[in-house]
Protein backbone atom coordinates (compact mmCIF):
# COMPACT_ATOMS: atom_id res chain seq x y z
CA UNK A 1 0.00 0.00 0.00
CA UNK A 2 1.42 3.17 -1.02
CA UNK A 3 2.14 6.17 1.92
CA UNK A 4 -0.53 8.33 2.54
CA UNK A 5 -0.09 12.04 3.29
CA UNK A 6 -1.91 13.28 6.09
CA UNK A 7 -4.66 14.78 4.12
CA UNK A 8 -5.62 11.60 2.55
CA UNK A 9 -4.61 9.39 5.70
CA UNK A 10 -7.91 11.63 7.11
CA UNK A 11 -9.78 11.68 3.96
CA UNK A 12 -9.48 7.26 3.96
CA UNK A 13 -10.15 7.52 7.64
CA UNK A 14 -13.39 9.43 7.04
CA UNK A 15 -14.64 7.30 3.66
CA UNK A 16 -14.41 4.00 6.02
CA UNK A 17 -16.41 5.63 8.54
CA UNK A 18 -19.33 6.71 6.13
CA UNK A 19 -18.59 3.37 4.19
CA UNK A 20 -18.79 1.44 7.40
CA UNK A 21 -21.39 2.98 9.10
CA UNK A 22 -23.97 1.69 6.50
CA UNK A 23 -23.67 -1.88 7.40
CA UNK A 24 -23.78 -1.22 11.65
CA UNK A 25 -22.72 0.57 14.32
CA UNK A 26 -19.17 1.79 14.03
CA UNK A 27 -16.66 3.37 16.23
CA UNK A 28 -13.18 4.80 15.10
CA UNK A 29 -10.13 5.69 16.66
CA UNK A 30 -7.69 7.64 15.31
CA UNK A 31 -5.08 7.48 17.40
CA UNK A 32 -1.51 9.29 17.73
CA UNK A 33 -1.41 11.67 14.43
CA UNK A 34 0.99 14.13 16.66
CA UNK A 35 3.78 11.17 16.60
CA UNK A 36 6.16 9.40 14.34
CA UNK A 37 3.57 6.12 14.69
CA UNK A 38 -0.47 6.65 14.56
CA UNK A 39 -3.14 3.85 14.88
CA UNK A 40 -6.62 3.32 13.40
CA UNK A 41 -8.98 1.27 15.13
CA UNK A 42 -11.99 0.56 13.75
CA UNK A 43 -15.15 -1.34 15.55
CA UNK A 44 -18.32 -2.16 13.59
CA UNK A 45 -21.04 -4.11 15.53
CA UNK A 46 -24.22 -5.13 13.18
CA UNK A 47 -26.89 -4.97 13.37
CA UNK A 48 -25.43 -2.67 16.19
CA UNK A 49 -28.86 -1.10 17.14
CA UNK A 50 -29.04 -2.78 19.98
CA UNK A 51 -32.69 -4.57 21.32
CA UNK A 52 -34.18 -6.49 20.47
CA UNK A 53 -31.87 -7.25 17.42
CA UNK A 54 -28.22 -8.53 19.49
CA UNK A 55 -25.42 -8.14 17.48
CA UNK A 56 -24.37 -11.29 14.98
CA UNK A 57 -21.04 -9.89 13.80
CA UNK A 58 -17.95 -7.76 15.11
CA UNK A 59 -15.41 -6.52 12.32
CA UNK A 60 -12.37 -5.26 14.06
CA UNK A 61 -9.73 -3.40 12.14
CA UNK A 62 -6.90 -2.14 13.77
CA UNK A 63 -3.47 -0.53 11.28
CA UNK A 64 -0.61 0.70 12.66
CA UNK A 65 1.07 3.49 10.69
CA UNK A 66 4.67 5.17 10.34
CA UNK A 67 5.74 8.31 9.29
CA UNK A 68 8.23 8.61 6.77
CA UNK A 69 9.61 10.89 4.35
CA UNK A 70 7.11 9.54 1.92
CA UNK A 71 4.18 9.88 4.31
CA UNK A 72 2.55 7.74 6.50
CA UNK A 73 3.17 3.85 6.06
CA UNK A 74 1.23 1.30 6.95
CA UNK A 75 3.32 -0.75 8.79
CA UNK A 76 1.08 -3.58 10.40
CA UNK A 77 -2.40 -4.70 10.37
CA UNK A 78 -4.90 -6.83 12.21
CA UNK A 79 -8.28 -7.15 10.04
CA UNK A 80 -11.06 -9.19 12.08
CA UNK A 81 -13.86 -10.76 11.31
CA UNK A 82 -15.78 -12.15 14.57
CA UNK A 83 -19.23 -14.33 14.48
CA UNK A 84 -20.66 -13.72 17.97
CA UNK A 85 -23.36 -16.41 17.17
CA UNK A 86 -21.21 -19.46 16.13
CA UNK A 87 -18.15 -18.00 17.88
CA UNK A 88 -15.96 -18.23 15.21
CA UNK A 89 -13.18 -15.85 13.92
CA UNK A 90 -11.60 -14.85 9.99
CA UNK A 91 -9.25 -12.40 9.24
CA UNK A 92 -6.03 -11.45 8.01
CA UNK A 93 -2.91 -10.04 9.93
CA UNK A 94 0.36 -8.35 8.72
CA UNK A 95 3.15 -8.61 11.62
CA UNK A 96 6.04 -10.33 12.33
CA UNK A 97 5.40 -14.10 12.91
CA UNK A 98 6.86 -15.78 16.17
CA UNK A 99 10.56 -16.31 15.64
CA UNK A 100 10.81 -13.92 12.60
CA UNK A 101 11.94 -10.45 12.28
CA UNK A 102 10.09 -9.61 8.61
CA UNK A 103 6.37 -8.70 8.89
CA UNK A 104 4.63 -11.72 7.67
CA UNK A 105 0.84 -10.63 5.97
CA UNK A 106 -1.47 -14.34 6.87
CA UNK A 107 -4.46 -15.18 7.59
CA UNK A 108 -5.94 -16.71 10.60
CA UNK A 109 -8.84 -18.80 11.08
CA UNK A 110 -10.16 -20.20 14.39
CA UNK A 111 -13.70 -22.17 14.64
CA UNK A 112 -16.07 -22.37 17.31
CA UNK A 113 -14.47 -26.20 18.20
CA UNK A 114 -10.83 -24.26 18.49
CA UNK A 115 -9.75 -25.87 15.62
CA UNK A 116 -6.86 -23.03 13.93
CA UNK A 117 -6.41 -21.95 17.08
CA UNK A 118 -2.46 -20.63 16.50
CA UNK A 119 -2.63 -21.66 12.84
CA UNK A 120 -1.55 -19.18 9.99
CA UNK A 121 -2.41 -19.02 6.31
CA UNK A 122 -1.19 -17.80 3.05
CA UNK A 123 -1.89 -14.28 2.32
CA UNK A 124 -1.20 -11.63 0.35
CA UNK A 125 -1.00 -8.39 1.47
CA UNK A 126 -4.94 -6.49 1.65
CA UNK A 127 -6.45 -3.27 1.93
CA UNK A 128 -8.98 -2.67 5.16
CA UNK A 129 -11.97 -2.29 2.52
CA UNK A 130 -11.06 -4.98 -0.01
CA UNK A 131 -10.69 -7.41 3.68
CA UNK A 132 -14.29 -6.23 4.92
CA UNK A 133 -15.62 -6.19 1.43
CA UNK A 134 -15.02 -10.37 1.69
CA UNK A 135 -16.13 -10.73 5.48
CA UNK A 136 -18.81 -8.78 4.58
CA UNK A 137 -20.04 -10.91 1.66
CA UNK A 138 -19.68 -13.75 3.55
CA UNK A 139 -21.85 -12.59 6.75
CA UNK A 140 -24.49 -11.56 4.25
CA UNK A 141 -24.32 -14.82 2.41
CA UNK A 142 -24.78 -16.90 5.63
CA UNK A 143 -22.42 -18.85 4.85
CA UNK A 144 -20.03 -20.25 7.75
CA UNK A 145 -17.15 -19.65 8.38
CA UNK A 146 -14.25 -21.87 7.36
CA UNK A 147 -10.54 -22.52 6.43
CA UNK A 148 -11.37 -23.99 2.83
CA UNK A 149 -9.03 -22.84 0.30
CA UNK A 150 -6.48 -21.67 2.99
CA UNK A 151 -2.87 -22.96 3.01
CA UNK A 152 -1.22 -23.57 6.36
CA UNK A 153 2.21 -22.06 6.37
CA UNK A 154 3.16 -23.19 9.78
CA UNK B 1 -41.92 -1.63 12.42
CA UNK B 2 -40.52 -5.00 13.80
CA UNK B 3 -37.89 -5.98 12.32
CA UNK B 4 -36.52 -8.98 13.41
CA UNK B 5 -33.92 -10.12 10.80
CA UNK B 6 -30.45 -8.70 9.76
CA UNK B 7 -30.95 -8.46 6.06
CA UNK B 8 -33.61 -8.13 3.78
CA UNK B 9 -34.22 -8.97 0.66
CA UNK B 10 -35.61 -5.79 -2.35
CA UNK B 11 -38.62 -7.12 -2.21
CA UNK B 12 -39.36 -7.47 1.51
CA UNK B 13 -38.12 -3.71 1.96
CA UNK B 14 -40.71 -2.69 -0.85
CA UNK B 15 -43.36 -3.99 0.91
CA UNK B 16 -42.48 -2.59 4.44
CA UNK B 17 -41.95 0.93 1.81
CA UNK B 18 -44.95 0.81 0.00
CA UNK B 19 -42.86 1.12 -3.09
CA UNK B 20 -42.29 -1.11 -5.95
CA UNK B 21 -38.91 -3.30 -6.13
CA UNK B 22 -37.75 -1.26 -8.92
CA UNK B 23 -37.58 1.71 -6.21
CA UNK B 24 -35.69 -0.14 -4.16
CA UNK B 25 -33.33 -1.53 -6.83
CA UNK B 26 -33.02 2.21 -8.07
CA UNK B 27 -32.30 3.21 -4.72
CA UNK B 28 -29.87 0.36 -4.47
CA UNK B 29 -28.01 1.43 -8.12
CA UNK B 30 -28.22 5.28 -6.95
CA UNK B 31 -26.00 4.83 -3.87
CA UNK B 32 -29.27 6.15 -1.70
CA UNK B 33 -29.78 2.58 -0.12
CA UNK B 34 -26.57 0.66 0.86
CA UNK B 35 -27.19 -3.20 -0.25
CA UNK B 36 -24.38 -5.84 -0.53
CA UNK B 37 -24.35 -7.06 -3.86
CA UNK B 38 -24.09 -11.45 -3.26
CA UNK B 39 -24.02 -12.20 -7.36
CA UNK B 40 -25.39 -10.33 -10.35
CA UNK B 41 -28.70 -9.85 -9.48
CA UNK B 42 -28.84 -10.92 -5.83
CA UNK B 43 -28.64 -8.18 -3.03
CA UNK B 44 -28.91 -8.39 0.41
CA UNK B 45 -30.04 -4.77 2.24
CA UNK B 46 -28.61 -5.02 6.07
CA UNK B 47 -31.65 -3.72 8.82
CA UNK B 48 -29.78 -0.76 9.76
CA UNK B 49 -30.32 0.54 5.82
CA UNK B 50 -33.82 -0.06 6.03
CA UNK B 51 -33.68 1.84 9.52
CA UNK B 52 -32.20 4.36 7.76
CA UNK B 53 -34.33 4.64 4.98
CA UNK B 54 -37.81 4.11 7.11
CA UNK B 55 -37.12 5.20 10.53
CA UNK B 56 -33.81 7.41 10.54
CA UNK B 57 -34.13 8.77 13.91
CA UNK B 58 -34.35 5.01 15.34
CA UNK B 59 -30.85 4.60 14.09
CA UNK B 60 -27.95 3.74 16.59
CA UNK B 61 -25.51 6.66 16.45
CA UNK B 62 -21.81 5.81 15.30
CA UNK B 63 -19.01 7.65 16.80
CA UNK B 64 -15.28 9.09 15.67
CA UNK B 65 -12.66 9.63 18.39
CA UNK B 66 -9.30 11.40 17.14
CA UNK B 67 -6.63 11.44 20.21
CA UNK B 68 -3.71 12.91 18.97
CA UNK B 69 -1.35 12.87 21.67
CA UNK B 70 -1.86 9.04 22.38
CA UNK B 71 1.03 6.99 22.96
CA UNK B 72 1.41 4.23 19.92
CA UNK B 73 5.28 4.21 19.87
CA UNK B 74 4.75 1.65 22.82
CA UNK B 75 2.97 -1.08 20.61
CA UNK B 76 5.37 -1.22 17.91
CA UNK B 77 8.54 -0.13 19.56
CA UNK B 78 11.44 -2.74 18.38
CA UNK B 79 10.53 -3.28 14.88
CA UNK B 80 11.53 -5.07 13.08
CA UNK B 81 13.33 -6.90 15.72
CA UNK B 82 11.42 -10.25 15.58
CA UNK B 83 8.80 -9.22 17.89
CA UNK B 84 5.93 -11.35 17.42
CA UNK B 85 2.58 -10.97 18.57
CA UNK B 86 -0.45 -13.19 19.00
CA UNK B 87 -2.42 -14.39 16.25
Amino acid sequence: MRPLSSQAYNQRRDDLYSRLDRLGRVLVQDLGSNSATRKLVVDLFVPGQGDPLPDEVHFRYQEWWRLSPLGWQRIRYDYDYFDLVRGARRGYHLHPLEGGAAAVPHAVCVLASGVGTGRHYAAHEIDLLAAHEEFEAQYASGRPIDPRGLRAID
Amino acid sequence: MNLTKSFYSPHEVAAMADVHPSTILNYIASGHLYAVKLSERTYRIPVRAVIGLLEPERLSRSSMTVQPNADIESEVSGEPTGQAISA
